[in-house]
């Protein structure tokens, strides 16, 4: 259970039970990690196809990564402002990018460390059998 | 230590015991070698100097060499063969800094290997629990260990009846 500031709003906090109800990303993702920047078009892609994909911004600073997100675009419906990694460690995380699958009841059914991709989520994801209520992404 | 064989060693006699010589050499290495690999050392307190260091305060002396113990027996969970004393990854910093609060605040050392173990799995520990999926790793040193001892052992045996079936030379002492 964690309650942490939102990277948009510093006076509002989310917790897990907003990560709950429907199948779910957590992208670990920070402004320092190359490799995020790399998997962000791929990210918005997911969320454009109705995915839902929980941010959770790793040991960064709060402009930079508002500014990343703004250039970069912004596939998140929430950003967890995890400035000091709290959560990062007690997710077992150890570095960006790594992106969690989450189910309707927040159980984290598979960790993926690495760029998100097509052919990731096609392999690792897809085989999962997780309904993603809407259209998953389309023909690939 | 042993038979110095007498040069210049062109016999069969001479040669097995250059070869039983390397059989010793070969089981003392594994001897020193296996243990290194399956455990780190846990009895001694480490000297700060060693691997990484931050200043750190500690309320007892205790908690300090609590610290150095457990900083030699947890991995970096990033890296491939690190423990947190020597590791420079960001996550090793913030793991010994929750190590250095946990112990502060009370845990034991169990508590604490729990701790890690149930954010990072059992690839932390450096001593891996015996279950039924790390017997193999466990048993296997001292099995090697024992089939290296007897193939000394059978070399030895041969060697010993091959000096007593051919000439014995002077200097040889290795059959008496």
């Amino acid at each position: 259970a964690f309650t942490l500031p939102q990277l948009a709003n510093a006076d509002a906090s989310v917790s897990n039970s907003d990560l709950l109800g429907a199948p779910a990303l957590l992208n670990v993702w920070a402004t320092w990690c190359i490799a995020c920047r790399a998997e962000h078009a791929y990210l918005n892609q997911l969320a454009d196809s109705g995915i839902t994909i929980y941010g959770l911004n790793y040991k960064d600073e709060r402009d930079a990564a508002t500014q990343w997100l703004a250039r970069l675009g912004n596939p998140y419906r929430l950003n967890i402002f995890d400035h000091q990694g709290r959560l990062g460690l007690d997710l077992g995380v150890y570095g960006a990018p790594e992106t969690y699958v989450l189910d309707t009841e927040g159980i984290i059914r598979y960790r993926h460390v690495g760029v998100m991709n097509e052919q990731v989520w096609r392999d690792k994801i897809v085989v999962l059998g997780i309904d993603w209520g809407q259209q998953a992404v389309g023909a690939m | 230590m042993g038979t110095v064989k007498t040069a210049p060693a062109a016999n069969s006699s001479g040669r097995v015991a250059v070869a039983l010589h390397s059989c010793w050499l070969l089981t003392i290495c594994l001897c020193l070698a296996v243990p290194a690999h399956a455990q780190s050392n846990v009895n001694n307190e480490l000297l700060p100097e060693t691997g990484v260091s931050e200043l750190r305060e500690f309320s007892s002396l205790q908690l300090r060499s609590r610290y150095y113990a457990l900083l030699n027996q947890l991995r970096c969970p990033k890296c491939q063969n690190q423990n947190l004393a020597d590791s420079d990854a960001p996550i090793a910093a913030d793991l010994r800094n929750e190590l250095y609060s946990l112990l502060e605040e009370g845990y034991s050392d169990t508590e604490i290997r729990e701790f890690m173990t149930a954010r990072y799995g059992t690839f932390v520990l450096y001593q891996p629990p015996l279950t039924q999926y790390t017997l193999a790793l466990w048993l296997l040193p001292p099995v090697l260990l024992a089939i290296a001892a007897g193939l000394v052992w059978r070399a030895s045996a041969a060697s010993r009846a091959a000096g007593n079936a051919g000439t014995s030379k002077p200097g040889d002492s290795s059959e008496q």
